[in-house]
Formats: structure tokens, sequence, C-alpha cells
């Protein structure tokens, strides 16, 4: 069931600490269920080990959702919902490839043109109302953001569809206007939406349903029950889902907006699961996590931190002066203070954990000495006053980032601390979440250095963030360009042989890496608490609710 | 009297108007705006055009507002841009009760202690019991609630288990009185403190104003009891002031308790308040605004009335 | 301050051959009265040594407020660091001395500027009455009623959050109190018999407005100015907690205590947030102590 955020095209901001959650699907494990588990008296299997019906399942949030229609949502806290409510065409594995476990198709092909794809659903999934889910509602569900009245968050993820067409009752086509190596893995993770309900309601007005916020209805493993705002979301198991029940009885979504009291209820067992543990806090957690029946699951994180700085500064535009900052910050003393030695030093913006990173890129270690010469050959001479110095400009920038993020101030003020050291003055500067989005608009561009984080995508391309037709009017605020990257950017994208792509993003990725087009901080890795008895659960980095369905809960 | 209620009433309908317009004129000159929060990033820039002009953010300031006016007037708030189409009123509806019980419970709980000891202090002037007040009334002032939220939970909630951590009510549980006061109390205590502070000073140096006169000396020497005339006489006029403190403290209702809404997981305005202006949700701040002034107003009128009624003296 | 219920002219003087001794002085009244009051006493002091350590604390600070040393995060207080470090390893006791020079001074200007606007307002509306008091009152609800949430974001962002901005924005936004309070007492001191006799001798409004209400009314103004500088302290710690207050490295009372705001800190170090806001409670009762000094002091009923 997918929810929206893991459609992400490319890289999304990560705005908050949370990183946008992701998808998943449903169907994999068989739960054994009703077979020979009375037959074998052997000790290993006992009963304890089959899955268990019941039970409540609360989860912390420090956001509170918007809206449950992933055309039209785009935050994380309403994907988790959704994710829960509808249920999509594919779903992606641990690893990220688009599979139809967990997803509504049953057969998927795509043609060797790579322009038109068929995918063939399940005959049995329904309705929370009951009615049946088929073809007409897919193509419905793809016409909506189409449309030219569509006024939702979600466009374009699906500019490259030319049409989406019903074959029979459980097939349809979708023929694309040009080969997009993403397709599979980005546009048909939307949850599929009812046509009986919204098919009369102008797409103009969807938006503004009460479908999306008093009577959400999908076709997924729970059902909608309450929202109250501000205060959690329930939603309660789907006893007719088509592929079998859900184990819980039912999750409520606990919506608790201080980071430090979340964990003060985690550890009263108010909350009994909660993923976006700020890896300072991560050894308080597990300091009480067995007191309080939790247990700890982690992994890397599909995202990565940096430090950008304004290309159109003159100062910026040498490639040695960038390369030099690299070398002058010690990356890993970041990691180890702010992050509590939970991630690992970044060199290119794609995770370890995708399939296209590359691991073989030039590398700019801590080297204060280096940088200091590399920075007096770009003819930075320190000043009177100890800091750099060339034509009579003094070396000092203003680095930004969001307010709310402790981790990212943090890196702020020790950034502060080590560029000291080479002479470069930086003036930290904590700035309102939408005031910053504001100075990266495009057109705007009011900032020297930034310190961010982006969310990746599943599907590893580049371009939306260092193209330079992004520059204009899209993500590539600090304004870099490699008209040669562009090239591979562009190429990248039209191949459909996975191997060969791969080749080519690694390039860019050695091209990116070179040109320091950001200084990569690092790749967090992110930290779940979940009841100790809480079983089939997987993590997944993009889906906190990954597999939900298969959770269930031990009784001793 | 009733005619004087009249005229201020009608008072309120400039002020309401000068609130508004510089509220909204402020509000809107705030860099950033809901669709930068609300879209997509990947979204196009004409695609975002299109969503700002169907809410009409593009036009000029001026338009925007009277067009915001004339639906208000009508009692249309309109719709979140962020919750996009849940009414503005809903949202309020669903948490103003929330704050005003958590307000009024924790307003009278300061009361009820504070006076008493301000006057008790003011009675007894720089006694043991004067200073241990004085002392602890500052430090309920200077305990800032972030802070004492968090400790209160820690302490209560964690370690002992005494009361809920967070939350109007026990999730999933049927209703219950005693459940809906359970998770009130440490909240209540957490901005009572801070009002308590504050009032115990202002009774003090009220009644010490008031001790002070000839009538109450007059009486004194008399040889009333102390007890009876400082209640009797000097009550009634130390009041004033605190009368004023207690209008004063109407309008606070609305945005006072947004950190502790928010460090107790409560459903409240202060927290919705914060929220939208984050999210630069125009239309919730708005009406927001709106019912401070309507608080103001109130307030006000609630006070000159007592001081009325507390002080002849004082002609309209 | 003169008060004309006291006040002794030369005449009086001559015509009264019995006084011996030349009458106090108001001045002397003043202090005499003062140093009477041990606790103001003490507040005084308290006060004087927290202002000289914040002034002189580039000379008295063992280390460097933003020289970070990430081995000694969250040490407790011992001889190489008397109040221990916070989370980057920054000696505490330095960053108290420094913190307290924003804090102070922020509290100092706020609650000067909200006192000035704030005694001018309420003094006019309460004396006048009528129609400039409902004028100058109406301001006084619309600027209660602007979220002043908002009006800190847009300063914050548009002026960057410096301490002269904060000032401003806390002395715009907290005067309301003290301006309806002084209106308060100006309307029931206004039909007082003193300002009446005044009045029918044809005192300018002026001087019975400073000279002869506004003394006594000085007891309020100045309870509400000794609360109000704790609270523009906590604010600030207040717009800190939102990401809105001084920027870091620059350390405040407010922004310590708000750094220590965090369940690993409170857990693991919970001396870090003690000390900041210690200091916060020794400034207000220091403030408050002086303040119940002053006023008894200035007190024109409280003579003999």
């Amino acid at each position: 069931m997918k929810k929206s955020a893991w459609l992400l095209i490319s890289l999304m901001l990560v705005l908050s600490m949370f990183l946008a959650a992701c998808s998943g699907g449903q169907k994999t494990n068989e739960p054994a269920k009703e077979t020979e588990k009375e037959e074998t008296p052997a000790a290993e299997g006992t009963a304890n080990d089959e899955p268990q019906v019941g039970g409540d399942l609360i989860i912390g949030s420090t956001g509170s959702p918007t809206m449950f229609n992933p055309l039209f949502s785009n935050d994380a806290s309403s994907s988790d919902i959704e994710t829960m409510l509808y249920d999509s065409l594919m779903g992606s594995d641990l690893e990220f490839n688009p599979v139809t476990d967990g997803g509504l198709a049953e057969k998927y092909e795509a043609s060797e043109d790579g322009l038109t794809f068929t995918i063939k659903i399940v005959e049995n999934a329904k309705f929370h109302d009951g009615e049946p889910l088929d073809a007409d509602d897919v193509v419905f569900t793809y016409n909506i953001p189409l449309s030219p009245d569509y006024d939702g968050v979600r466009k374009s993820y699906f500019e490259n569809i030319d049409k989406v067409e019903k074959i029979d009752q459980y097939t349809v086509k979708f023929t694309l206007k040009q080969v997009d190596a993403q397709f599979p893995v980005v546009s048909l993770g939307f949850g599929i939406l009812p046509e009986h309900i919204l098919g009369d309601v102008p797409i103009a007005d969807m938006g503004e349903h009460e479908f999306n916020t008093k009577t959400p209805i999908g076709s997924g493993p729970f059902k909608f029950e309450e929202w109250k705002d501000g205060e959690y979301v329930k939603v309660v198991a789907n006893e007719d889902y088509w592929d079998g029940r859900p184990n819980l009885d039912s999750v409520t979504y606990k919506i608790v907006p201080d980071a430090n009291a979340i964990l003060a209820q985690l550890q009263a067992g108010d909350i009994h699961y909660y993923a976006g543990i700020a890896q300072p806090d991560v050894p308080t957690v597990e300091s009480f996590a067995d007191a309080a029946n939790l247990r700890l699951e982690s992994g890397l994180a599909l995202s990565y931190t940096f430090l950008g700085f304004n290309q159109r500064d003159p100062k910026f535009q040498d490639k040695s002066v960038r390369q030099a900052i690299t070398h002058a910050i010690d990356r890993t003393a970041i990691v180890e203070n702010v992050m509590a030695g939970l991630g690992e030093v970044a060199h290119v913006p794609e995770s370890p954990l995708s399939w296209a990173y590359n691991p073989d890129v030039p590398k700019f270690e801590y080297d204060v000495e280096k940088a200091k010469k590399m920075l007096a050959d770009a003819g930075w001479k320190p000043g009177a006053d100890g800091i750099l110095e060339k034509d009579g400009e003094k070396f000092s920038v203003e680095v930004k980032t969001n307010q709310g993020n402790k981790v990212r101030e943090d890196i702020v003020v020790i950034l502060q601390q080590q560029l000291k050291e080479v002479g470069i003055e930086i003036i930290p500067q904590i700035v309102e979440f939408s005031a910053l989005i504001a100075d990266i608009d495009p057109g705007v561009w009011n900032f020297e250095g930034i310190v961010l984080g982006w969310s990746l995508g599943i599907d590893p391309d580049p371009s939306g963030i260092f193209h330079t037709k992004e520059i204009e009017k899209g993500l590539n605020f600090t304004g870099y360009s490699n008209p040669e990257l562009d090239k591979l950017m562009d190429e990248q994208l039209q191949e459909l042989d996975k191997e060969k792509r791969k080749e080519m993003i690694g390039k860019i990725q050695q091209g990116l890496a070179e040109d320091q087009a950001y200084t990569f901080l690092y790749y967090p890795e992110e930290f779940r608490a979940l009841p100790k008895n809480l079983e089939g659960y997987e993590f997944h980095a993009k889906d906190q609710m990954y597999h939900i369905k298969d959770w269930w809960l031990k009784t001793e | 009297m009733a005619s004087y209620i009249f005229r201020r009433t009608l008072m309120a309908i400039p002020l309401l108007l000068g609130i508004t317009i510089l509220s909204f004129a402020i509000i809107k000159a705030a860099p950033g705006g809901p669709v930068s929060m609300l879209m997509d990033p990947t979204m196009k820039p004409s695609d975002r055009e299109k969503f700002e002009e169907k809410y009409g953010l593009n036009d000029p300031v001026h338009v925007q507002y009277f067009k915001w006016l004339g639906n208000m007037v009508k009692g249309d708030f309109g719709n979140s841009l962020i919750k996009r189409g849940v009414p503005v009123s809903e949202l309020i509806m669903n948490r103003l009760p929330n704050t005003l019980l958590l307000m009024v419970v924790s307003t009278l709980l300061a009361a009820l202690i504070a006076i008493p000891f301000g006057i008790y202090s003011a009675m007894r002037p720089y006694s043991k019991l004067d200073y241990t007040v004085t002392v602890g009334s500052f430090l309920g002032i200077a305990t800032p609630g972030f802070w004492f939220g968090l400790m209160l939970i820690m302490f209560f909630s964690v370690k002992f288990a005494w009361f809920p951590t967070g939350g109007v009510a026990t999730l999933n549980a049927p209703f219950s009185i005693w459940d809906r006061i359970h998770h009130l109390i440490l909240p209540a205590i957490v901005l009572a403190t801070a009002d308590m502070a504050a009032l115990t000073r202002y009774t003090r140096s009220s009644m010490l104003d008031v001790l002070k006169q000839d009538y109450i000396r007059t009486a004194l020497s008399k040889g009333f009891k102390e007890k009876k005339v400082v209640l009797k006489h000097g009550l009634r006029n130390g009041m004033i002031p605190i009368v004023t403190l207690f209008g004063l403290m109407l309008p606070s209702f609305i945005g006072g308790a947004a950190i502790t809404e928010k460090i107790f997981a409560w459903p409240g305005i202060g927290s919705l308040f914060i929220d939208s202006a984050f999210q630069r949700d125009y239309p919730v701040i708005m009406a927001l605004t709106v019912v401070s002034a309507i608080f103001v107003v109130i307030g006000n009128l609630l006070a000159d009335i007592l001081y009325a009624i507390f002080d002849p003296r004082i002609e309209y | 301050m003169s008060q004309s219920n006291v006040e002794i002219s030369q005449e009086e003087l001559q015509l009264n051959p019995h006084l011996k001794e030349k009458p106090d002085t108001l001045t002397r009244i003043f202090f005499r009265k003062f140093f009477k009051n041990k606790l103001a006493v003490i507040g005084s002091i308290l006060l004087f040594i927290i202002i000289m350590a914040a002034v002189f604390a580039p000379l008295i600070a063992p280390y460097s407020y933003e020289q970070q040393n990430l081995i000694d995060k969250l040490k407790p207080p011992s001889s190489e660091y008397w109040l221990g470090t916070d989370r980057y390893g920054r000696d505490i006791f330095t960053r108290l001395l420094y913190g307290g020079r924003v804090s102070l001074l922020v509290g100092f200007g706020a609650v000067l500027g909200a006192l000035i606007i704030g005694v001018s307002f309420g003094a006019l509306a309460g004396y006048y009455g009528g129609i400039i008091d409902a004028i100058l009152m109406r301001v006084v609800d619309i600027v209660i009623s602007i979220p002043s949430f908002f009006l800190l974001i847009t300063i914050v962002t548009i002026f960057k959050p410096s301490v002269g901005n904060l000032i401003l924005i806390f002395a715009l936004t907290s005067w309301t109190s003290t301006a309806r309070l002084v209106r308060g007492e100006f309307l029931t001191l206004r039909s007082r018999e003193f300002v009446l006799a005044s009045k029918t001798i044809g005192t300018k409004s002026y001087k019975i407005i400073f000279s002869h209400i506004l003394p006594n009314a000085m007891g309020p103004i100045i309870v509400s100015a000794t609360l109000l500088i704790g609270g523009v302290i906590l604010a600030e710690a207040a717009l800190s907690y939102f990401g809105l207050g001084i920027s870091p490295p620059t350390p405040t009372w407010g922004n310590m205590l708000q750094d220590a705001q965090n369940y690993t800190v409170m857990l693991t170090a919970p001396w870090y947030p003690f000390f900041p806001g210690l200091l916060i409670l020794l400034t207000v009762l220091s403030f408050n102590f002086i303040g119940d000094g002053l006023r008894d002091a200035l007190d024109p009923k409280s003579l003999d």
C-alpha cells in the first residue's frame, strides 16, 4: 500500500527530523494461518510462533496528518495513514525494487520499447464499503492528476503518462510519452481511489472534498474509523481484506507534537511504536527500552545531509575552494558528536542502500593543512584577524538551517568551529521553516550557505537536483552546473538496462563528488522503537509501516 | 449600565477592524506561504501559481483582505489551506473547549491559592511567611513552562506513573469524568504556577496600599477585628488591580497555553495557532485572531463592570 | 520624586521657629528607608554582582564562550569546569557570564521601553478619561489582540534576531499590561481629594499627572516592572523553544535553558538546565526585592 511520499521522484526535502515515510506492500510471507499448525506437536513450532490476531498498536508521531487522499496530501503523517487505508498497484521490496508483492497487481508487463505497461490486478479486491475494485477505479484514479483541473501536489509524478486504458475488467494499460526508467517505482505506487464515490466529484473540487478528511474509503487492510484533530487517527482491521485480515485489531496513530514528550510517552508505555528517534537520544531510549518492553530496530535511512553553497557567489564557483572546505570539515567528528556516532560519512548524493550507489568516487578527507594550502593557492590569504581575504573580500559565510531540527543546528555550530581553523568565518542563522523554504525558492536564492537534508527517492535519478535545467525553476537552488553531467543525466533516464544505467549514474556520482556540488556530510542511521513482542516486523528504510498487515503482537 | 455595555459593544467594531487589518498586513508580510508547505518540492511553478490563483493568494493584499472580511461578516471563515476542505470554524470549535477548560481550571487554581497568600503577605509584611510566599512565587515566575512541564512528566508520569503523560483522555477508553480530571491536573499545574506568582505579587502589593489607607487605620484604631476589616473593607478596594489582571488574562487564553499544550499533547487553540503560523495557514490564523479579539473585548468589558462593582467612585 | 502632601516650603520653615534641625531631603529619606529593608539591600548586592559579572565577563571567564571541546561533552561540575560543560563541551560558567550580558540587556531594554510606552498611555487614558481614554485603550486592545507570535516571526525573519530587535519586539508587545494597570490606578486616583484640590487651584495637568498621581501609582508600576523583567528573560527562552531567539553560538540564559531542554540531557546532565534556571531565578528575585524596597521607599504614605 503505498503512500505517496515514497514516490518522490527524485528527492524531497527532509523538512523535519522525520524522513518522509514510504511504501510497502502486504503480500509476502503467507501467514500460514490455518494449515498444519495443530498437527505438529514438535516443540519448536508452538502456537506462539503463529501470528496471533488482536491488539491495538499505538504509533506516535510529532507531525499531524492533513488529509487522507494520496493524490492531494504530501506529508509523511498522512502517508502513514494512507498506507493502511489504500492499496496501490505495485509495492517495493526491501531493496526498493518494484514488486507486485504488496500491490494490487498480479502481473506486470513492460513492452520492448519501454513505452507501455500492462497490469493485471487481483480480482477479489473490495473497497471498505463492499464495492469491488476493478480496472475502472484504476483508470479513474490515474486520470485525476492528468486532468487540467487537478490542483493537487502530485502532478509531476504523472506527467509522463500519455494515457491509461482499461483492457478488460481487471487489466489496465499505461502508455508513456517517453521512456522513463523511474515509472514503475514512482508512478505505480499511488493508492487507488473509489470511482463509485468520487466519480461525480468535479476534479477541481476534489482537493477539498469531505471524502479526504471525513470518510476516506480505500481497499487497504485497515478501515478508517476516526480522526480527532491534534489527538489521534484510528483505523481498524478490514475483516474482508482480499489478502486476508490484518493481525492487529486496530492501529491508533497518536499525535504528540513535542519531541521530548514523545520519548516520555514511549517510556511510560503510552506509545508503542515510534520511528523518529533523534540519534542523540538513541542511547537514552536504549537505556529504558528493556524496562518499557521495547526493542529498537535500525538501519541506514534513505537520505543524506549536506552543506550547500550558493554558487552564484564567485567564491563558491571555484571548485578547489569547495573541495578545500570539505577537507576542512571533520565529518567523522560530526557524526560522532552530533549523531552519537549513528551515521556514515557521505561522499555522493545517493544512499549506500541504493543499487546505484558508487563507492568508488573521489573523497576529500579531513585534512586542515591541505585545505589551507588549497585555499591559499586559490588566492585566499589570512588577514589581520586570521580570517581569509582575497581582493579585499573577507571569507565570511552566513550558513542557514531550518529551525526545529536540533541536529542541524548543532552541525552549523560545529561547522563554525571547524572552519575557523582554516580562516573561514561562519555565521549561523537558524531560520523558521516557511521562511527558509521561501529563501531557497527559485528566483529568491537568499542564502550563502545552507545545511539541509534530502530524503532520497527509491529511484536513484540525481537530475532533479543537479541538472542545469533545474536551476531556473527547479530544486537546483545552489546553482550547480556541469554540462557534461547534464548530458549523462539525460541519457540515464532513457536507459532501461539496469546495469548500464547503474554505470552511468555511477559516473555522474563521480563527477558530483569531484566537483563537490555539495559538501556531502553524512547518511543518518534511523532508529525505531517498537514493542518487544511485535512480530512480523521488517525494517524498510522508506516505509515505517512496511507490511503492517502482517505485524502481530505475541502474548505469553 | 446596559447602555454602557451597548456602547462598548459598538466600539468593539472599529476595534475588530483595526485588529484584523493590522494582523492581516503582518501575516502577509511574513515570508513564505502555505504553498511552500503544502506543495511537493517537485511541483512546477506553473502548478503552484494555479493553486495560488485558485485561493486568491496572488491578489493584492487589500483585495484579499476585503474578500476575507466580506466572508467573515457573513460568518464564513473559509476552509483551511493545509487541511484542505476542513472548515476553519470546525477546526477551532473542536479545540476551543479543550483550551477553555484548561485555562479556566488553571486560572481558578491560581487565584484560589494566590489571593489568600497575597492577602496574608500584605497583612504581615516582612514576616517569615511573607518571605516564603515571595520567594515561592518568584520560583514560579522564573520556572519556564517548557522545562517544568517536562520535569513533571518525567517524575509524575514516567517515574511514579501517577498521572498520564499527556492528551485529554485515555485512548480507546470510554468517557469518564475522573479520567478527564486526571489528564487535566499536570498541565493545569504548569499554567497555574506562572499565573499564581503574578497574582500573589499583585495581590500583596495592592493590599499593602489599601491597608495603609486612612479608613483602614481608622477602623483598626476603633478596635474592629483586623481580619474583619481587611476582608470586608480592604479586600474590596485591593481587588481592583487584580480584577484588571483577570481582564488582561482573558485574551491570553488563546495563545498563552501554546507551549504547555504542545508538551502535554493537549489539542487546544494555542498549538493550533502556532502550527498554523508555521504553516502559513492564513484562514486559520485570521479566524484565531478574531477569536482572540473577541476575548479582548469581553475581557475589557468584564474588567470594567467588575471595576464598577468594586469601586463605586468610578463614573462612566 | 516629590509629593504634594509632604512638601515643606521655605516659608513654612520660617514660620516654624521650633524646627531646629534641617528637615530630611527626599533623597535622604529615600535612602534611609531603602536601607532599612534588608532584602532590598541583599537584592541590590546580588544584582550588582550579576551585572558586574556580565559586564566583566571577558576578564572573569576562564574559557571562550564558543570554544568547543567535544571530548568533554556534558561533564559534571568539577575543578576544571566549575559548573560543568554543555553539549559541545563548552564551559557553562563562561557561557552564563556572557549569556547574562544579552539576557540582562534584553530585559532592561525591553522593560524600560515598555514602561515608557505603558505609563504614558495608561496615565493619559486614566487621567483624561472619556474619548481619549476610549481611543488609547482601543489601541491597547489592538496590540493585545495582534498575534505577537507573527509580529515576532515577521520582525525576526526580516531583520534577523539581534539583541536590538528582541528588545524592540518585547517592548512593543509587553507594554500593554503596564498601560492597563496605570490606567486603572489613575481612574481611582483622579477622583481623590488631593487631585480634586490641585485641579481647583489650577495646577497644570502634566504636573498633576507626574507630580501628584504618578507617585501614588508607583507601587503597582514597580511591581509590574520587576515582574516584566523576569517575564522578558523567560520570553526570550520561550522564543528559543520555537527556534526564533538569538542564533547560536551566542549564549543567553534563555537559549541555554532551551538547549538543555532535551530528554537525554535532563536524564544524564540535570545540572545543565539547573544553572541558567537558577540565575534567572536569582535575577528575578533580586529585581523583586529591589522593587519592594523602592516601592516602600518611594511611598509618600509611609513617611514615618
